[in-house]
């Protein structure tokens, strides 16, 4: 073991040894020296004991010290030694900076993506969300989505099931209209529950917070201000403490409110239950109770036990069960933000892994050749002394040297482009991350993580050239001609099969990419039926207590078009919010049959076509004419029409739709006038069928107000706030931020699929690259290796396709197998994706046989290029009389 | 006897610059290094021989020092000490040093100051 690791020795014996020598020969001298000044030798010997200070005293003195040196010594002995290795790696990558450059470069970008996918990781699915105890926190489901709740549970004590759960909350978010005019808005905020705002830690960054008498029954109305309300609205002016806020609830009876301003909520608070909904513009006590939806359970409680729990108490409590009903659901407040992310953020981690996999398998490919290239070197510290064991540990050092610097230079830019990209990939991604935007970056487990990755490839490298041949004998590799030694079958085997890992790993990749690509592309290309470019939205919201049913409404729709008339913008009402897909009616055919047809509706007026650019194919749209009063009528869509009415006449038929949750209530008989061209709500909408029906026969409280205008947007949005403020100031116009153009929400919904398309992308490009640095290597590599083998088969006559085939068939070999195993990566990588994927099936072939085309081409000519250039250039004569 | 704890830390650092003077000329053995002393201080220092190889030891730790087994004219086992390039500077240093010190000290305890 000694030999292995030539460490020098510490040993206290050792130690104990030499002082005893060294003070035996002073001993001498001094007693030589004293008896020649005339004393006996027991004089002498007595006198030389004194002198020193008594040699037992002496001794154990000098036995200390010396202990304290040799300990000393060895360390620093050991210390050069290592850095003696560290010089000596140094110098190693400095003789090939080709290698040298490739190596940390590619090391340190693959380190950089891991680290920052794990930093996405880690502050969307590991990070808490921003309250004590966060992870206790639940959402309580009484229903599944679309189905009806149990009624009546007002009965439903909280208190019973304080075993279990430790705060229920029925918080309830709210909107409010304040302002009037132009100046009216609308702002969203809370209706907090007593203890709601202690539960969420929130402290007022102004003034106070909510207290027990602001609960009491006739207490004054009091109102804490969102910061961000507080500083666009006020001007973030402390004296506004202690004013009145006036506003109406936007559902209820619109009476104007009062509350006094007594605190300002802390910047960027968010309700947990909405966290998606962003920060809230307002919070007031809650006076009476209702339904919790919330509830934060007791320190080591499962949530499967506390959701078996409450819902014996809501079975016990409520007055009616819907049919079907079986249970309650929790789901975490976390979980219920994140979960629509989690797929894709996996599936980007995922490929960086797999990225820094080929990186890894790269280099070792690359340290394995240029093991090859030094074993002569190698073989000669062997005959010189050197043990394996030495060996070992300089390759330590140099793969451990270049892991080092790739992983600081990949944490350093992974650092840089989190803090420059975050708010980028939270815009991406379509939620912010928990705990902010500052949350994402490199936090401890990131680094962990990583540095433990690092360690490891450091380790595993270090490893790759101990599999070069060490069996052959010294002198068989010193007398070897040429540079670099042959390598036996084992090697030529261990390089082909991780070329192989490679390209199955980044066929893996490709084809990840290639159905994302597929998928954008036919997201992109998906005609909407509609036109987006240009086209802007407002919408309108006409408050309760004014505008009790839709006479009211249409009498303000009247007045608004005849004043709109006056300016030459097209204005198209509309009741339906766009990119939505609203809920299915069933349409009954005036022949009587029901044929299973459903379609949605929606009320639209006679310029929405226009405006929206959609084309009507027969008949004709809707006019002025179409009132209340008038006969009911109603414009179908193309797809609509062929099913209602094979034989194409369906204009002049009558149709009626009835909501299919309340069987048997059914609309009045409207008549077919007309057929538009068909409209996609969403790019994944397959529903083509759709129902028009006149807006002023169905007039609504909140419209969507589209418009085109070739002015700047501002201008329009101005004009109709002016106008509805004319008419009544106390109607609200939202829109006029980026959101309200239709080609932005189209851009925005677009997002997600592209940002991971380009990422993916990215990454394939970038594993492709890799993997021909790799098959380019090895094939230079065996080129100059077997130059005289080549040489002798140019002189007996082979032709220099032949000579370049040798190479390439090799390649294809590796290629085959490569392929062959990567199509498992790529049914994982399939997998992985579909919920992202849309218009494409997860083995879709063309993409396999492309992605496997592109890795095969690309990996062919990286084995023809060097095949072509290399010794080839010589001629024969030259090569064999070389040595 | 004087023991070295009563010997105050001053000495000892004074020791090591005497050591490290006596290795200035030549490479010794301990023993030379202490016969060197001796002769070249009339009075004694009073110190024990082993304080010698102790501030030998502790400068060869602190890397002023570099030390081998040789042979002596005797034909005997001996360790050799030799300065190093740190040695030769450290000797540099404190010479200056506890020079001035002894000057200051002397011109305070000579008689004719005034005060005291």
């Amino acid at each position: 073991m000694r030999r292995w690791f030539r460490l020098p020795v510490t040993d206290r014996v050792r130690t104990e040894a030499d002082v005893d020598a060294e003070l035996a020969s002073h001993i001498e001298e001094r007693v030589q020296r004293l008896m020649a000044k005339g004393l006996t030798e027991p004089e002498a010997r007595a006198e030389a004991e004194r002198l020193l200070g008594g040699l037992a005293q002496a001794r154990y003195r000098l036995v200390h010290e010396a202990w304290d040196r040799d300990v000393r010594l060895s360390r620093r002995e050991r210390m050069r030694a290592r850095l003696d290795d560290v010089r000596y790696a140094v110098r190693a990558l400095r003789r090939g900076p080709m290698f040298t450059a490739v190596a940390v470069g590619s090391l340190a970008l693959a380190f950089a993506l891991v680290a920052s996918t794990t930093a996405l990781v880690d502050a969307y699915l590991l990070r808490s969300m921003p309250y004590p105890d966060a992870d206790r926190l639940y959402q309580v489901n009484y229903a599944l989505p679309g189905e009806p709740e149990p009624r009546g549970m007002s009965s439903l004590d909280w208190s019973a099931l304080a075993t279990v759960v430790e705060h229920a909350d029925d918080s309830a978010p709210t909107r409010f209209y304040i302002g009037a005019g132009a100046d009216r808005q609308e702002v969203m905020g809370l209706l907090a529950a007593r203890g709601s705002l202690e539960l969420l830690d929130v402290t007022a960054a102004s003034g106070r917070s909510l207290d027990e008498n602001d609960y009491a029954a006739g207490a004054e109305p009091v109102l804490l201000i969102g910061h961000d309300l507080w500083r666009t609205r006020y001007g973030s002016d402390p004296g506004v403490m202690g004013s009145l806020f006036r506003a109406s609830r936007a559902s209820g009876d619109g009476a104007e409110e009062s509350f006094r301003i007594v605190g300002v909520l802390p910047p960027n608070f968010r309700f947990a239950r909405t966290y998606s909904r962003g920060t809230l513009d307002f919070v007031v006590p809650l006076r009476e109770p209702m339904r919790a939806y919330m509830v934060q359970l007791r320190e080591g409680v499962p949530a499967a036990h506390a959701q078996q729990v409450i819902t014996d108490a809501v079975r016990r409590a409520a007055t009616s069960l819907p049919p079907g009903w079986s249970s309650v659901q929790l789901e975490s407040v976390h979980e219920g933000y994140i979960a629509p992310l989690r797929p894709v953020l996996f599936a980007i981690t995922a490929a960086a892994v797999i990225v820094l996999i080929i990186t890894s398998i790269n280099l070792a490919v690359l340290m394995l050749l240029r093991a090859l290239r030094r074993q002569k070197e190698s073989a000669m510290r062997i005959a010189l002394g050197a043990g394996r064991g030495q060996l070992l540990r300089m390759q330590l050092v140099e793969s451990g040297l270049v892991c080092g610097a790739a992983l600081l230079i990949g944490l350093a830019v992974s650092m840089t482009a989190l803090r420059m990209l975050a708010p980028v990939v939270e815009e991406r991604l379509g939620r912010d991350a928990p705990g902010g935007t500052m949350a994402i970056a490199i936090s401890l487990r990131v680094l962990l993580a990583v540095g433990a990755a690092g360690v490891l490839i450091s380790l595993l490298l270090s490893l790759m050239p101990l599999l070069a041949p060490w069996h052959r004998r010294l002198a068989d590799t010193l007398r070897s001609a040429g540079r670099s030694a042959t390598d036996g079958s084992a090697t030529r085997r261990l390089r082909s099969a991780l070329l192989a890992l490679q390209v199955a790993a980044s066929l893996a990749l490709l084809v990840g990419c290639g159905l994302m690509i597929r998928t954008v592309l036919n997201l992109v290309g998906t005609d909407l039926g509609f036109r987006t470019e240009h086209v802007l939205r407002a919408r309108i919201a006409l408050p309760d207590d004014r505008y009790v049913d839709p006479a009211a409404f249409l009498r303000f729709y009247d007045q608004l078009t005849e004043r709109l008339a006056a300016y030459p913008i097209p204005w198209a009402f509309t009741n339906a919010s766009p990119f939505y897909e609203y809920p299915q009616l069933a349409i009954e055919l005036d022949s009587g049959d029901r044929g299973g047809v459903d379609a949605g509706q929606m009320a639209v007026n006679e310029r929405y076509f226009d405006v929206l650019g959609i084309t009507l194919r027969h008949g004709r749209g809707f006019t002025a004419a179409d009132r209340p009063g008038a006969e009911p009528v109603a414009i179908v869509s193309e797809t609509l029409a062929r099913r209602l009415a094979p034989d194409g006449r369906a204009v002049g038929r009558r149709i009626r739709t009835a909501d299919q949750a309340d069987v048997g209530v059914a609309s009045e008989w409207r008549t077919i006038v007309g057929v538009a061209s068909d409209v996609r709500q969403t790019h994944t909408d397959t529903d083509l069928d759709d129902v028009y029906i006149p807006f002023a026969q169905a007039p609504a409280r909140y419209a969507p107000v589209y418009f085109t205008t070739d002015q700047p947007p501002s201008v329009g949005f101005e004009l109709l706030r002016a106008e509805v403020a004319a008419i009544d100031p106390l109607v609200l116009v939202s829109g006029g931020a980026t959101s309200s153009s239709l080609a932005e929400q189209e851009k925005r919904l677009l997002a997600g699929p592209r940002f991971l398309m380009s990422l993916l992308t990215a990454f394939a490009l970038f594993a492709a690259l890799l993997t021909a640095l790799g098959v380019y290597g090895v094939t230079a590599y065996a080129v100059q290796q077997r130059e005289r083998e080549l040489a002798i088969r140019a002189a007996v006559g082979a032709t220099r396709r032949q000579l370049i085939l040798l190479f390439v068939n090799d390649a294809v070999r590796t290629l085959a197998a490569g392929i062959a195993a990567g199509l498992f990566g790529a049914v994982a990588a399939g997998r992985l994706l579909l919920n992202q994927l849309h218009g494409v099936q997860p083995l879709d072939p063309l993409t396999l046989v492309s992605a496997g085309a592109f890795i095969g081409i690309v990996a062919l000519l990286a084995s023809w290029w060097p095949a072509a250039r290399g010794g080839l250039s010589r001629t024969p004569f030259v090569v064999l009389n070389a040595d | 006897m004087a023991r070295p704890s009563e010997q105050n830390t001053i000495l000892k650092g004074t020791l090591d610059v005497l050591v490290l003077k006596a290795l200035s000329r030549s490479s010794m053995h301990g023993f030379e290094v202490t016969a060197w002393l001796e002769e070249q201080a009339s009075s004694s220092l009073g110190l024990d021989d082993s304080a010698v190889y102790q501030a030998l030891y502790r400068m060869e730790k602190r890397g002023l020092l570099n030390a081998e087994w040789g042979v002596t004219d005797n034909n005997r086992r001996a360790r050799y000490y030799t300065l190093t390039r740190a040695g030769r500077a450290h000797l540099k240093a404190e010479t200056g040093r506890v020079l001035r010190y002894a000057d200051t000290v002397r011109s305070i305890l000579s008689p004719g100051r005034q005060g005291g």
